[in-house]
């Protein structure tokens, strides 16, 4: 059954198993195994249910993401997207599907006890979801294949979870035809089937607790209270949400390690023009990565991870650089354009805290990192000229337009306007509490009956689309959490 | 205190203090006579020339409006009802800030070209001189706040399929013919 906290007349309190903040990947995962268990849960989400997906940017987008798509650093320095409404960001994502880099989870290993099984948690996601690799090329990624091929470069074809696309590339913008794999069509029908009930457009606002959970309070849409008696909470919310609310809960936090530690693969733009029409807005939008410049190795100063970026008209006019006459000028390359995008694994540890009910972010990125930055988008130009572009430009202040690649060395890009979709590691994994928030079994370490299934849970950065491991890491705690649930 | 951290405090400090002293003066002496405010739910009069002056600098044209391949405008766009409908919608802690964006172009940015002069009086040349230094501002506040005022006009303008015809953009899949598609004003 989904609620949708809309249509809430008056305050409710209902008594359940489990409550889990948050369906986007991780939420979703929990839900379904605790249903499966038997348990019905309650699954809480401050976003709506999306009804129809109509490919228009200017109401999708504020729909989609948190914070109207204006979600940034309280320094107004990197815009932050994350998703809001059933399903979370699995709604908008491009669907790509790359497991954790075995480098990374050896370094977990390290302070993380028990990961050795999380293999099999890999596999029975990627089965749920329907992962294979991606069937088409777009004109936009064959431009980063052929230029990745011609440097004599590291790349390859990615993985997805979609089943009957028709390549329309309005994926995010979520998708007309129901072609993707994701939290929504996948695990949320299966969860509701089984018993769970999810209450739509009703937020949570504070954990109650004394030693022990006992209750979520939540606030409707329709301005109801909403108080969900449990001794489990899950909370799912992204590594912003999660933390946000346990800041907001006073949860017991002696190491203060709470909202620390954020990473968010920050990126930016490089757009080639070519002399004929790419028409990059067609097909899947993301089927190729380049990896030349990503070494997992410990030390290694290669962390820049590339691939596509092409967006719809309101997304490009927002990303290319300047105003008026020259940037309608460019607008015009439109159909000319190809779009790539370098992002960092991070190193940076930025934080989550709270501004009365707002989760704010902190994130001022290390040198290192913007080097890695400066090497990525050099990366993306030097493909692109290699591809064949006319020119390429390469953000920045001043913006700077490129025609041979031996100009890039010349090239040092600042203050770079710089983009985030994939926040982690708020809420972290770790065996000591002095290195974390939750230990291996995902409950939190001074919060008994508090649980963490989400992007939060990542001791580092990942270095590439974070959603499989995240559905992943969610059904690897869970046996914990149903165990919880019947304690 | 770190230098930097001390110019950002001074630069939020000096935004935050303009738009205060903007907002005793700003509601006067703006005109009223406009038909569109009464139609706002969210911005007020002197915001409507605010956003009017920044959408048609920000939408400006590189082919004179009325030939062959221009673009619609800003106004026949109705980017200031969608920014209006846009605050209207957001959650009362963004649209106190957008609302002090819009007080901070208005008052406190034309002096990044020492001017005294509200945005919406200044001449074009000098609306760009200062949006241009919003861009390059070595500030990342001055500079945020650029980018959030611009993609919010952009999507204003960008939302109309009249100038998808511009781009050669064909418009949502679920909808096509796209509606709007203007082929005699666009460049072949
Ligand atoms: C544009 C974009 C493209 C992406 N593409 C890819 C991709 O191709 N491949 C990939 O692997 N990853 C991709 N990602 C990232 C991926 O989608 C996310 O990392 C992943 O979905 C995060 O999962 P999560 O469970 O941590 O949080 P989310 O999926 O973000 O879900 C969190 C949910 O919790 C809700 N919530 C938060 N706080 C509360 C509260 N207090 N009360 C109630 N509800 C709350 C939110 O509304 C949201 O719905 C992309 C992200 C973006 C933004
Ligand atoms: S490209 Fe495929 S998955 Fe993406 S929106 Fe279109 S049909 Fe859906």
């Amino acid at each position: 059954m989904i609620v949708s906290g809309r249509t809430l007349a008056h305050d409710v309190t209902i008594d359940a198993p489990a409550c889990v903040v948050g369906t986007g990947a991780g939420g979703s995962v929990v839900l379904r195994e605790l249903a499966r268990a038997g348990l019905s849960p309650i699954g809480l989400e401050e976003g709506p249910d999306h009804g129809a997906f109509d490919q228009r940017e200017e109401r999708m987008l504020p729909e989609l993401f948190q914070e109207h798509g204006g979600r940034m650093t309280d320094d107004l320095g990197i815009t932050v997207l994350g998703g809001r409404g059933l399903g979370g960001s699995t709604i908008h994502n491009t669907n790509l599907c790359k497991r954790i880099p075995p480098e990374v989870l050896a370094e977990w290993k390290k302070t993380v006890s028990g990961l050795d099984s999380v293999g099999s948690s890999f596999d029975a996601i990627e089965r749920d979801l329907s992962v294979s690799p991606i069937p088409e090329v777009n004109a936009n990624n064959d431009i980063l294949r052929r230029g990745v091929n011609a440097l004599g470069w590291r790349g390859g074809l990615l993985s997805h979870n979609r089943v009957g696309c028709i390549g329309s590339g309005f994926c995010e913008l979520g998708c007309a035809y129901n072609a993707k794999q994701n939290a929504r069509k996948v695990l949320i029908p299966e969860a509701l089937e089984r018993g769970a009930r999810i209450y739509c457009d009703v937020r949570a606002l504070r954990i109650q607790h004394d030693g022990a959970v006992s209750a979520v309070i939540a606030r409707a849409a329709s301005g109801a209270t909403v108080t969900i008696r449990t001794k489990v909470v899950v909370l799912a919310g992204s590594a912003v949400g999660s933390a946000a609310l346990a800041l907001a809960s006073n949860v017991p936090d002696p190491h203060v390690q709470q909202g620390q530690s954020l990473r968010i693969h920050p990126g930016s733009v490089v757009a080639g023009v070519f002399d004929r029409d790419i028409d990059g807005w067609r097909g899947i939008p993301q089927s190729w990565e380049c990896t030349e410049h990503l070494d997992f190795r410990e030390g290694s100063e290669k962390r820049v991870w590339i691939t596509t970026a092409f967006a719809h008209p309101i997304g490009t006019a927002v990303t290319l650089p300047g105003f008026g006459a020259a940037h309608m000028k460019m607008m015009r390359s439109y159909r000319k354009l190809a779009v790539l995008t370098a992002m960092v694994h991070d190193q940076t540890a930025g934080r989550v805290y709270v501004d009365g009910e707002r989760p704010r972010l902190r994130y001022k990125m290390l040198p290192s990192d913007r080097a890695q930055m400066t090497l990525g988008l050099r990366a993306c130009a030097e493909i692109l000229l290699a591809a064949g572009a006319r020119e390429v430009m390469i953000p920045g202040v001043p913006p700077r337009t490129v025609r041979r690649a031996s100009e890039l060395a010349s090239v040092e890009p600042r203050m770079i306007p710089l983009t985030a979709v994939h926040p982690m590691g708020t809420m972290r994994m770790a065996d000591s509490p002095r290195n974390g928030v939750v230990g291996p079994t995902g409950e939190h370490h001074h919060l008994k009956g508090l649980f963490v299934a989400d992007g939060s849970l990542f001791p580092t950065s990942i270095g590439g689309p974070p959603q499989i491991s995240i559905y992943a890491f969610a059904l690897h705690v869970t046996p914990h959490i149903i165990a919880a649930a019947r304690r | 205190m770190e230098r930097r951290r001390f110019l950002r405090s001074a630069v939020a400090w000096g935004v935050s203090s303009a738009a205060v002293v903007a907002s005793f003066v700003r509601v006067l002496d703006y005109d009223r006579s406009d038909r569109r405010i009464g139609h706002m739910r969210a911005l007020a009069a002197w915001e409507v020339a605010v956003v009017d002056a920044l959408a048609e600098r920000l939408c400006a044209a590189d082919v004179a409006y009325g030939e062959l391949g221009a673009p619609p405008t800003p106004r026949e766009c109705e980017v200031v009802a969608f920014v209006d409908s846009f605050v209207a919608a957001s959650e009362p802690a963004i649209a106190r800030e957008l609302h002090a964006a819009f007080g901070a172009v208005e008052h406190a940015f034309p002096m990044l070209i020492r001017s005294p002069r509200r945005f919406s009086r200044l001449s074009e040349a000098d609306r760009d001189r200062v949006l241009a230094a919003m861009e390059s501002s070595s500030f990342e506040l001055v500079r945020g706040c650029f980018a959030g005022v611009k993609s919010l006009v952009m999507m204003g303008y960008y939302r109309d399929p009249r100038t998808w015809g511009v781009l050669g953009y064909d418009g949502p899949l679920v909808a096509r013919p796209a509606g709007g598609w203007v082929p005699l004003r666009h460049k072949p």
